[in-house]
């Protein structure tokens, strides 16, 4: 039995096993990516559009400009910005997963730089998403004019 | 300045340790809160007649609730083949229970997708 102590070479068929994880890990990174890139493909779309006034004329005008404030939609670039590049390095880290475990040093070394900043990106999420639900519950409530 | 040197694959997993002990703690409240909203939804709020998207949100939740449950468990076994500091470790299992997480991991993300296009395209298409 060996120790988790740094050691020189790492046993194939250790590599092996951990190469198990590598679809998986592909998979949910891609996911990620793709989830990531289509808010900030949405930003850039939505922003320019409020700002130039092209929601003037379906006659939401008051209502966009109250969600999306300079504050929110600053925060909103910057959590896509951070999520495609904690996912990035999920992507690194399965490419890194081969099996004869070459790589497989640097693969969980992004692995755990994944792992530190995964739970304030969950934590950002959450706090997005509530506030979302907030948003559309109070717009939900207000009375027609 | 000299890069520092990348530890061994053991030794970074071992390191990731505090991380994933927090997001399992965090993943503990998401599903205790989750069941008492459920809980709350379907026993205690006086609710109209139930809809498609109704039963479907229900069902989605219990899914959720069951899938991330498993992967809070496989959470813990990758934690607990991590090693404490100090411990003694087997390479093969901890190399083991990376793989089962993920696997794991990946299912309950499945899952959840699936019960949210199910959710969207009912509540839209309804």
């Amino acid at each position: 039995m060996s120790t988790n102590t740094p050691s020189l070479q790492t046993d194939p068929e250790d590599a092996a096993i951990a190469h198990g994880a590598r679809t998986s890990i592909l998979t949910m990174a891609w996911a990620g990516l793709v989830v990531y890139l289509a808010i900030l493909v949405l930003w850039l779309v939505f922003v320019p559009l409020s700002l130039f006034g092209a929601f003037a004329k379906n006659s939401q005008p008051i209502e966009v400009r109250e969600i999306f404030s300079a504050a929110c939609l600053i925060a909103i670039f910057a959590y896509a910005l951070y999520g495609g590049w904690i996912f990035r390095k999920l992507l690194l880290c399965g490419r890194m997963l081969t099996p004869d475990g070459k790589n497989l040093k640097e693969a969980l070394s992004l692995h755990r730089q994944f792992w530190t900043h995964a739970p304030s990106l969950s934590g950002l999420s959450l706090v997005i998403v509530l506030g979302i639900l907030v948003l559309v519950g109070g717009m939900s409530h207000v009375p027609k004019s | 300045m000299a890069q520092p040197a990348i530890p061994s694959p053991w030794e970074s997993l071992h390191r990731t340790r505090r991380a994933l002990l927090a997001t399992t703690l965090a993943l503990g409240l998401w599903l205790l809160g989750l069941s008492l909203i459920g809980i709350c939804v379907v026993f205690i709020i006086p609710h109209r007649t139930w809809n498609a998207a109704d039963i479907c949100g229900v069902l989605a939740l219990i899914g959720f609730v069951i899938s991330h449950s498993l992967v809070g468990w496989k959470m813990i076994q990758l934690i607990k083949a991590a090693g404490k500091p100090g411990m003694e470790t087997d390479p093969k299992d901890t190399a083991t229970a990376f793989t089962a997480f993920w696997k794991t991991n990946l299912r309950a993300h499945a899952i959840l997708w699936v019960w949210i296009v199910l959710l969207i395209a009912i509540t839209y298409l309804d």
